[in-house]
């Protein structure tokens, strides 16, 4: 089943201070869980590695994931979670610095829900960071059963 | 038996006529067959009516007197013998008859009987002789005057005695002025020999020549033929400078010219061939052409006997090949089939020729690895603009969220001052963040794949025109839009290109308060050329060389914001197309920027 969550992979501290700092301002009401590398967040995802205790059953109703990452980069982790039964139908927002074309297009190819690159100008990038939350967590609407 | 004479007697006086009959009759000469006649004119009849072997004619007839009856009679009947009666005292006319023409003469009282028929019968076997005489005269005078030869009497002093017309003709002269005149060429006797007559500058004729010794009124004298042979003389000339003609074109040319029978042995090679293959010509000779072609190449060319034109190898002495190019034929010659040939040493031709095969592989493989090398930075750059909109953005995006914090947290604790500078910090990082974009958006079109269509720079202009007309309605700016402006360009690459330029002139007409932007075309000797003009700020054509540099600025921020990388990134488009552009502008007059796209 989903939970009312959202999985963040984020490699730079700074990113995720100010993406805490949006999701906090925001009074945003949801749990939300932090990794820092592409394995650390199949890992999580596949409960493997660390997260081996973790209950399978339990899927984030969101991944936030960032493009460039440390050890396995974010499109690999995007192609894991799509090829698996229990993850492929996890929204995946990816959230990145790049807008490159070819980043836009291998993301969606590969089955992301959405493309978001990060504003600079912070009062943008909290507002789009909330933005983000409310559409996934409140407005979307996902499956019962993981599939 | 005696022979029968007819005779006609012509006297007036019958006694005489009697006693000459009478006289006649006894003859045992000869039987004389008489007939008469009284006068001249009944002679003439006489004889035109009859055959008489002689005449004995008295000089004073009725008719006819003195020696002008002689002459009369041989000249109307020269084919007949005249004896000629005259009187006693007129021995002197008789001696005269004779030099006209009569055979003899007798003198009335003086006569008798054997001597008078004596006389006739001599005179007419004397004028048989003479007739006889006279015509073998004239056959070989005949026959000399026609001879197409010149014939030439000359005695042992080389003194002409005598030539004919064809000799006069020879030497073009007449007979009067060559005879006694001095043979001034040579005299052979052994054999004919051939003489060179020189008759003028230009007329040259040649005779050969065949001398015998004859006895010429009784004394030696050399009796020359003189066969004219200029006409085969020229013929012989000609056709030696012509011999010597071909000879020297062949003999002189650097190609190799042959002649070969079927089984390949030379019949004729050029000297040339001395020189390319190392063997002297009669060496040449002993040899085939066919064992000297390389044997493969051999192959190709064995079918001769029709016109071809071929390359083949052809080894020289010291075993190097050679490679010709020729064209031979076969010729039938006195009954015999030979090739000619004709080639050329294209030796130096083929190794050019390998050089530049070589060159070429070699450049390709230049280019396959330039390529690859290309496309390496290619890639490079591509990383690197990924690196760059990554990770320079990361950290602007740092400095700005926790200056921001630093503003909201720490509100009480910052003045006026310190607000202000995080303000300006923020500000500085936000152009940062547009710097690189747009430095991303330009390295963007360099690498972008261009794909040509026709495309419509009219459309694209009024498409654009009218969202920024639509997005600032308070503003008034015409619009000239030359229709149908057509490209064959990048699509996309067109619209960023006129978004740009279009985009200036807006921005750059902000501050009139009626502008004109114009979008145009004419001609000129280097093609199409397009143009984007309007009467904004404007700029100092001192600085037109910075226009289309990368964030070269030719206003102040405050004034007019952007990057700078609007005018470089048409600048690039342009150029990626093959193209050219350029500014013209004056302040506060307006801009034009010009380009051509081939």
């Amino acid at each position: 089943m989903f939970t009312k969550s959202i999985l963040l992979v984020e490699d730079n501290p700074d990113d995720e201070a100010l993406a805490l700092r949006a999701f906090g301002s925001s009074n945003f009401p949801h749990p939300l869980r932090v990794v820092h590398d592409g394995k650390e967040a199949i890992d999580y995802l596949l409960c493997t590695g660390g997260f081996s205790n973790r209950n399978p059953n339990e899927m984030p109703a969101l991944i936030m994931l960032d493009l460039k990452l440390p050890k396995v980069a974010g499109l690999k982790v995007l192609q894991v979670v799509r090829t698996h039964e229990r993850t492929k139908m996890v929204p995946v927002v990816i959230l990145t610095s790049s807008k490159e074309e070819k980043d836009v297009l291998n993301a969606y190819s590969l089955g992301a829900n959405s493309y978001i690159r990060k504003p600079i100008r912070f009062e943008d990038f909290v507002d789009t960071i909330k933005e983000i939350g409310k559409y996934w967590l409140r407005f979307n609407e996902l499956p019962q059963n993981l599939g | 038996m005696f022979d029968q004479l007819k005779i006609l007697l012509v006297e007036d006086s019958p006694g005489d006529a009697r006693l000459i009959e009478e006289m006649l009759k006894e003859s045992n000469l000869a039987q004389f067959v008489i007939q008469k006649a009284r006068l001249k004119k009944e002679a003439f009849e006489l004889i035109k009516n009859n055959s008489f072997d002689a005449i004995l004619l008295d000089l004073n007839l009725p008719d006819s007197y003195g020696i002008e009856t002689c002459m009369s009679f041989v000249k109307e009947f020269p084919q007949i013998p005249i004896v000629v009666l005259t009187g006693n005292e007129s021995e002197q006319i008789g001696e005269e008859a004779l030099i006209y023409g009569a055979q003899d003469y007798l003198i009335k009282g003086q006569v008798d009987n054997r001597p008078l028929s004596r006389a006739l019968r001599f005179s007419i076997e004397r004028f048989k002789i003479q007739k006889k005489l006279k015509e073998s005269e004239t056959r070989f005078r005949t026959i000399i005057e026609k001879n197409d030869d010149g014939i030439i009497i000359i005695d042992k002093q080389n003194i002409i005695k005598f030539v004919n017309p064809a000799a006069e003709k020879l030497f073009n002269k007449s007979q009067e002025k060559l005879i006694n005149e001095t043979f001034i060429y040579p005299i052979i006797e052994e054999k004919p020999y051939e003489i060179e007559i020189t008759r003028n500058h230009h007329d040259t004729r040649y005779a050969e020549i065949s001398i015998v010794i004859i006895d010429w009124e009784n004394t030696p004298m050399y009796l020359l033929t003189l066969h004219d042979i200029t006409e085969r003389k020229n013929a012989e000339n000609l056709l030696r400078e012509s011999e010597e003609r071909f000879r020297l074109i062949s003999e002189n040319s650097l190609d190799f010219i042959s002649m070969i029978s079927e089984n390949g042995s030379f019949v004729y090679a050029s000297p040339s061939f001395e020189i390319l293959l190392g063997y002297p010509i009669r060496e040449l000779y002993k040899k085939s052409l066919f064992e000297l072609i390389n044997e493969e190449d051999y192959k190709k060319i064995s079918n001769w006997k029709n016109k071809v034109q071929e390359k083949y190898r052809i080894i020289d002495s010291k075993g190097n090949w050679h490679w010709m190019e020729g064209s031979s034929y076969t010729i039938l010659w006195k009954h015999q089939t030979f090739i000619i040939s004709v080639s050329r040493d294209i030796t130096e031709r083929i190794s050019a020729e390998n050089e530049i095969k070589k060159l070429n592989s070699e450049l390709e493989e230049r280019v396959i690895q330039r390529t690859a090398e290309l496309e390496a930075a290619n890639k490079e750059l591509e990383s690197f603009s990924f690196s760059v909109s990554h990770d320079l953005r990361a950290p602007l995006r740092s400095i700005d969220g926790f200056s921001k914090i630093l503003m909201e947290d720490y509100k009480e604790k910052l003045d006026a001052t310190g607000q202000d500078y995080l303000n300006r910090v923020r500000q500085a990082t936000l152009r940062m963040s547009d710097l690189i974009d747009d430095f991303l958006k330009l390295s963007r079109i360099t690498r972008a794949e261009l794909v040509r269509t026709k495309v419509n720079l009219s459309e694209i202009a009024r498409e654009y025109l009218n969202e920024l007309k639509n997005s600032h309605p308070e503003r008034k700016v015409t619009f000239k839009i030359e229709p149908n402006l057509y490209v064959n360009a990048d699509n996309q690459l067109m619209k960023i290109m006129m978004e740009n330029l279009l985009g200036n002139s807006w921005k750059f007409t902000r501050n009139h308060s009626e502008a004109v932007i114009e979008i145009g075309s004419y001609e000129n000797k280097e093609g199409k050329i397009f143009f984007v003009k309007d009467d904004g700020a404007g700029f100092n054509m001192a600085y037109a060389s910075k226009l289309f540099t990368p964030f070269e600025r030719l206003h102040p921020a405050v004034e007019y914001e952007g990057t700078g990388i609007g005018l470089a990134t048409v600048h690039r488009i342009v150029t990626r197309h093959g193209g050219k552009i350029w500014a013209e502008g004056e302040v506060e007059k307006g801009a034009t920027i010009s380009f051509i796209l081939p």
